[in-house]
């Protein structure tokens, strides 16, 4: 029907255009995942701050500059004042340090570029983990050894499951570096005695409409996770291990 | 095709297919200061604000803002007292140190002291931390074991872990309340056996390999 020439032309352009079809659709695959497309993600930060100096070499915690992550679910990037607690003294004309005293100054914060995002439909709960003495190191690598933080773990639903199924693999035990507290829970006498003499104060003072305060501030204990019940049966996994439902992460 | 060029070709597709795989498979990758491609974007970014974000709907961009004046934190308290006003803070703070002195106080005052004392004060509280060394203050006057601040009232160590003193910065808005107390204890004990690193039972050794840890694993 076709000539030779066009045949030939008809063929190699059915063939080509195939390929470059199941070429693209196997790049959008893989190229969207986490795995592929977010390990490795470093952006250069407005201050050239080194966590290989300040942990690995002058050995300051996690918790030191990220405190509050034992309470909150997001673990706070430090404020200007935790840096200047030092820098005051310490290398106090250094030119790498001009934009942290302009932010102390003027009171403008620092614009650090996050590295580690998850989808805003998951919540991912630090206090949590860090209550269950997992340490720092499972999901941000080895944090100590890089001069300029780096995505290191894919941070995919998969990865995630993959560590509450079987997190004795993959989790890294709490180190001392991180901060993170391995004692037993709390116990509840503690807490009471604690927190009378403040409550007290908020009554009699300024805040008697307020509402007391009922939630203890320690933040090292940790509750533990019921064993599952799945239409009456229990779920073979062990209480305390990360919980595998749905509304976990995404509520 | 003479038969090198076949060769060369051969090889050259392997690579190319190998590398091809090891990108696509995540195992062959590099660092990039290009943020993630979204070739979908889903609903990764929604339209809220978040902790410490960004937010142009306000002129200095700051998603978080500073509280109204008179707020009240829902947990814990403000410390009241200014650097250096030791008398009001002992003065209100008279009956000492709310926590009993137990072995999980003081493994807990032990985290806490490690985690922000230790950078200038050491591990032993004999203050030649590593950044005493690197030239933050003197040691001398760092020293938590020498006889001066041996003579401190709780209150006063309290006060100055809350509030500062000289160079060092105020911990009230880093360390809780009670954790502050539980460190008043530690340095008690430190002060004790000067120069040494006290042992707390199971707690320190916990401290040091995570063995609860491996113990819930099983």
């Amino acid at each position: 029907m076709f000539s030779q020439r066009i045949d030939r032309i008809l063929k190699f352009s059915i063939l080509g255009g195939g390929a470059v079809l199941g070429i693209g659709a196997l790049v959008l695959y893989f190229g969207m995942r986490n795995d592929v497309s977010d390990v490795g993600y470093r952006p250069q930060q407005p201050v050239p701050f080194s966590h290989k100096l300040h942990v690995g070499e002058l050995h300051i915690h996690c918790q030191y500059c990220h405190a509050g992550v034992e309470q909150s679910e997001h673990s706070p990037i430090p404020t200007t004042s935790t840096c200047m607690g030092c820098h005051i003294v310490i290398k106090a004309e250094s030119p790498k340090l001009q934009l942290v005293r302009d932010s102390w100054e003027k009171g403008i914060p620092i614009q650090w570029r996050r590295v580690h995002k998850l989808p805003d439909y998951v919540h991912f709960n630090h206090s949590r983990h860090i209550r269950a003495q997992i340490d720092c190191q499972s999901c941000h690598g080895n944090v100590e050894l890089q001069g300029v933080i780096a995505q290191n773990k894919p941070l995919s639903m998969g990865w995630c499951l993959d560590c509450h199924r079987h997190p004795e693999q993959r989790i890294v035990p709490a180190r001392p570096i991180s901060g993170i507290f391995t004692g037993e829970p709390l116990p509840t006498t503690f807490r009471d005695h604690l927190f009378e003499p403040i409550k007290s104060d908020l009554v009699q003072g300024v805040a008697a409409r307020v509402h007391p305060i009922t939630v203890p501030q320690f933040g090292a204990w940790e509750t533990a996770v019921p064993t599952p019940n799945i239409a009456g049966i229990p779920h073979p996994k062990l209480p305390g291990f990360g919980p595998e439902n749905c509304s976990a992460c995404h509520y | 095709m003479s038969t090198p060029l076949k060769i060369t070709l051969a090889i050259v597709a392997v690579l190319l297919a190998t590398f091809t795989i090891g990108v696509l498979s995540g195992k062959i990758w590099w660092f990039s200061e290009e943020p993630p491609l979204m070739v979908i974007p889903d609903m990764d970014d929604q339209f809220h604000l978040k902790p410490q974000g960004e937010a142009h709907f306000f002129a200095d961009n700051r998603a978080q803002r500073d509280p109204v004046e008179g707020t009240l934190p829902r947990v814990g308290r403000t410390y009241p007292f200014a650097m250096g006003d030791v008398d009001s803070a002992e003065k209100y703070f008279a009956a000492g140190n709310p926590l009993p002195k137990t072995e999980y106080v003081l493994a807990r005052g032990q985290n806490r002291f490690n985690t922000f004392c230790s950078p200038c004060h050491n591990y032993t509280g004999t203050g030649d931390g590593l950044i005493q060394k690197r030239g933050f203050g003197n040691q001398e006057t760092m020293n938590l074991t020498r006889q001066q601040a041996r003579e401190y009232s709780d209150a006063k160590i309290f006060h100055v872990i809350s509030a500062g003193q000289n160079i060092m910065p105020a911990y009230a808005d880093r360390i809780a309340e009670v954790d502050r107390w539980a460190i008043v204890h530690y340095v008690r004990l430190l002060q004790e056996t000067p120069g040494t690193l006290p042992t707390l039972g199971g707690h320190a050794a916990s401290a040091a390999a995570g063995s609860t840890n491996s113990k819930r694993m099983q």
